[in-house]
């Protein structure tokens, strides 16, 4: 093998416009495009997005009943002027149980559970690929103050019934309102998928990116059909010994995501899945 | 742009000191000047974005090396099927045989053999950092190795001397 020649291949020289255009990407990448412009058909649908979502909410927030006047008896009728904020409303519900939400949308169910092995995206996800840790999840950062059963009975918010709605909030503003927070869109509260892998040396986890996608409970994929674009990248949170813990928070890359059961998976450039779970929106 | 150092260099002498290397990663890999441009840039970016901590130049050229093949790889895998030397008009150009060069020997073996043999050869690594540059075992790459060597040694009908 001595006798073989190497020095052409090692003597390649790179055409200088090729460096020329590396040595400016400090600057091309030094201000990053927010998201909402990376591309225009996807900004003009995340804005016209918003503006709906913004619209309906407004809508909602000033035609939204009073919370006095909602009927408990499915037979009532919605009236403004009938019940007032002395009037007491008794649940009519019977299977209503303090501190039980009735609207299971309401639960904020962050927890993965292994059990729950989805088979909606068969072909992304090998039998024999298993991701080697289970998924860790947090719950939203923001608890909803609400999202816990809603009423007691001894809970008496300012301005309503004691022992109204089970599913309604209390009058107090809600921190996720969706007037004020207008990029939560149909989220009430950021969603944060969580998950961890292991890695075999650190040259994995400085060279290769990881992403992160979510299918919705009819195999929907979520977002951008190119899975390696800006709008599927996931963070690195932090490393110890051979573990990786890694996020993605799809608000802030401006997936907007309607109220359901989704389940996301962590892979990285080559499409090898690194950890997967489940999130439900509410 | 000069704030960031990587090894004690800044970006725009990483660029300068390493474009060969990693110009001729690409090169070898896909065999196309286009494609080839396409991947060197896109290293070039992870190594801006990514700011790795390098213990040592050698330490930052085999990162580059290994973002560069992961990079083709990646590309690779994204362009299926990928044009043949003979089909694409943007190919390097073939080195002829009579020159006793090489290269044309290595652009006929698969990718995996010429990884190997051309950090094995070109770049003179050794077999463990070879093994830590494309993740795989040292047995591997040794393996990799012997069996490039063996068809090297039937494409271009020379001796193995070693």
């Amino acid at each position: 093998m001595n006798d073989f020649n190497f020095d052409r291949m090692k003597s390649f020289n790179t055409p200088t416009e090729w460096a020329e255009k590396a040595r400016e990407i400090p600057e091309k990448y030094k201000n990053p495009t927010p998201f909402l412009f990376f591309h225009v058909s996807r900004s003009f649908a995340a804005v016209a997005s918003l503006v709906l979502v913004c619209s309906l909410s407004v809508l909602f927030f000033i035609f939204k009943p009073d919370d006095n006047i909602l009927p408990v008896n499915p037979d009532a009728t919605l009236s403004y002027e009938t019940v007032s904020k002395t009037e007491s409303v008794e649940p009519m519900d019977p299977t209503y149980e303090t501190g039980k939400p009735q609207n299971p949308d309401e639960y904020v169910n962050i927890e993965p559970t292994e059990s729950q092995q989805s088979t909606e995206n068969p072909t992304t996800v090998s039998p024999t690929q298993k991701p080697t840790n289970s998924t860790e999840y947090t719950e939203p950062t923001q608890k909803p103050t609400d999202s816990a059963p809603t009423t007691e009975p001894t809970q008496k918010p300012t301005d309503s019934k004691p022992t109204s709605k089970p599913t309604e909030k209390p009058t107090q503003k809600p921190t996720n309102d969706p007037s004020q927070n207008p990029t939560a869109g149909t989220t009430s509260n950021p969603v944060i998928c969580k998950g961890s892998y292991s890695f075999n040396n650190s040259w994995e986890v400085n060279s290769v990116d990881v992403f992160c996608k979510l299918y919705d409970s009819s195999g929907n994929l979520m977002g951008d059909k190119d899975l390696y674009s800006y709008q599927h990248e996931a963070s690195i949170d932090s490393m110890s010994i051979s573990m990786v813990y890694v996020s993605y928070e799809p608000t802030s890359k401006g997936l907007l995501l309607p109220k359901g059961q989704y389940s996301f998976y962590f892979y990285d450039y080559f499409g090898k899945i690194l950890s997967h779970g489940y999130v439900t929106v509410s | 742009m000069g704030d960031i150092q990587y090894a004690g260099l800044s970006f725009e002498q990483v660029v300068q000191k390493y474009k060969n290397t990693v110009g001729s990663v690409c090169v070898m890999r896909l065999n196309s000047h286009s494609d080839a441009d396409d991947c060197f840039q896109n290293t070039f970016i992870r190594l801006f974005k990514k700011s790795p901590r390098f213990e040592s130049e050698e330490h930052l050229k085999a990162w580059l090396i290994h973002v560069a093949i992961n990079e083709c790889k990646r590309f690779q895998r994204k362009n299926r099927p990928y044009i043949s030397i003979e089909n694409s008009n943007d190919a390097i150009v073939s080195f002829p045989q009579e020159k006793c060069d090489m290269s044309w020997a290595l652009f006929e073996l698969d990718t995996k053999y010429r990884d190997v043999i051309y950090l094995y050869y070109c770049e003179k690594y050794k077999v463990n950092e070879i093994a830590l540059i494309l993740n795989k075992s040292p047995n591997t790459v040794k393996t990799l190795l012997k069996r490039g060597r063996e068809k090297l040694k039937i494409l271009y009908g020379g001796v193995d001397s070693e």
